[in-house]
């Protein structure tokens, strides 16, 4: 999958989970700049990533993801 | 009889798992019969604790759910109090937050874990953000045969020395608990902590899954 389509697919994720369609992802984002992401929805958003990607995270793994960048290269990396 | 000469305060390992997840259990209820989490997630107690054990076992640190977090008042060979604490963002500037997150969506279930998005605004309320480079401390239980013996305290301030040997400019520690508990309040602010911030759901739903509609931010600086 490209980039850009996982980029699109991610976009859906966060407009759903954090309930904003104006949510516009880059790569330096992280959970203080998105209103609403908290435990609960970060807990929300990795679930619905790893269900619309079919991917499986390990621990290791989710505990890296500082920044939207992080999962983007994380997801390209699981999808390759 | 016991002889308070014999507790012995020290960090929890792999053998306490079993005890941290019964004070896990036993803080989230607050003295109530109302365990939040289990309604939360549609899951019975006994799920719960498996789910718990297997967090814990996960040995990620930084969070109210890391074993690592928990120092444990041992007596005669047997953990019989305990109390978590972390400084917030040691690891890797991540919140603890999102490292409990990423524990709880990796080992329960996820149809429950998806089950909760429709209760996010029930439980938003009640939701205190942990404040960066502070000492965080949750989740306190003594066994009932143990009661009165100041361990709490105990544990307090060997939790304390901790968070000063892991930043010696730590500037801050900081709890939460329900108002319906007046004296673990007063046992708090008799060791220094006031009441920074109240926190109050009006959702009458939110008593399904917190003691109280309650919550006190209470913090004392080092």
């Amino acid at each position: 999958m490209e980039r850009t389509e996982i980029i699109e697919k991610l976009t859906a994720v966060f407009h759903e989970v954090f309930n904003d369609n104006n949510i516009v992802l880059s790569d330096e984002m992280t959970a203080k700049d998105v209103e609403n992401w908290d435990s609960l929805t970060h807990m929300l958003m990795i679930t619905k990533v790893e269900e619309t990607f079919g991917i499986k995270f390990k621990l290791k793994e989710l505990n890296k993801l500082k920044m939207v960048g992080d999962l983007i290269n994380t997801i390209e990396t699981k999808l390759q | 009889m016991i002889d308070d000469n014999k507790y012995i305060i020290r960090k929890a390992t792999l053998d306490d798992v079993e005890f941290i997840a019964t004070v896990i259990i036993e803080a989230e209820k607050s003295m109530t019969n109302n365990f939040g989490l289990a309604n939360f997630f549609e899951l019975s107690e006994e799920d719960i604790r498996k789910y718990i054990i297997q967090i814990l076992e996960e040995e990620v640190d930084g969070c109210e759910f890391s074993l690592s977090s928990f120092f444990v008042a041992e007596y005669d060979g047997e953990p019989v109090s305990a109390l978590g604490g972390w400084l917030e963002g040691y690891y890797d500037d991540m919140p603890s937050a999102l490292l409990k997150a990423n524990l709880v969506g990796y080992v329960f279930p996820k149809g429950n874990v998806l089950k909760t998005r429709e209760k996010a605004d029930i439980v938003k309320a009640l939701q205190i953000e942990r404040e960066m480079g502070t000492y965080q401390l949750e989740y306190s239980y003594t066994r009932d045969d143990h009661r009165g013996h100041r361990l709490i305290q105990r544990l307090m301030m060997a939790h304390l020395a901790y968070a000063k040997e892991l930043d010696p400019n730590v500037k801050k520690a900081q709890l939460h608990v329900f108002e319906n508990n007046p004296t673990i309040i007063k046992v708090h602010e008799r060791s220094g902590y006031h009441i920074a911030k109240r926190y109050v759901s009006d959702n009458p739903l939110a008593l399904e899954y917190y003691p109280y509609n309650v919550e006190l931010l209470m913090e004392k600086e080092l």
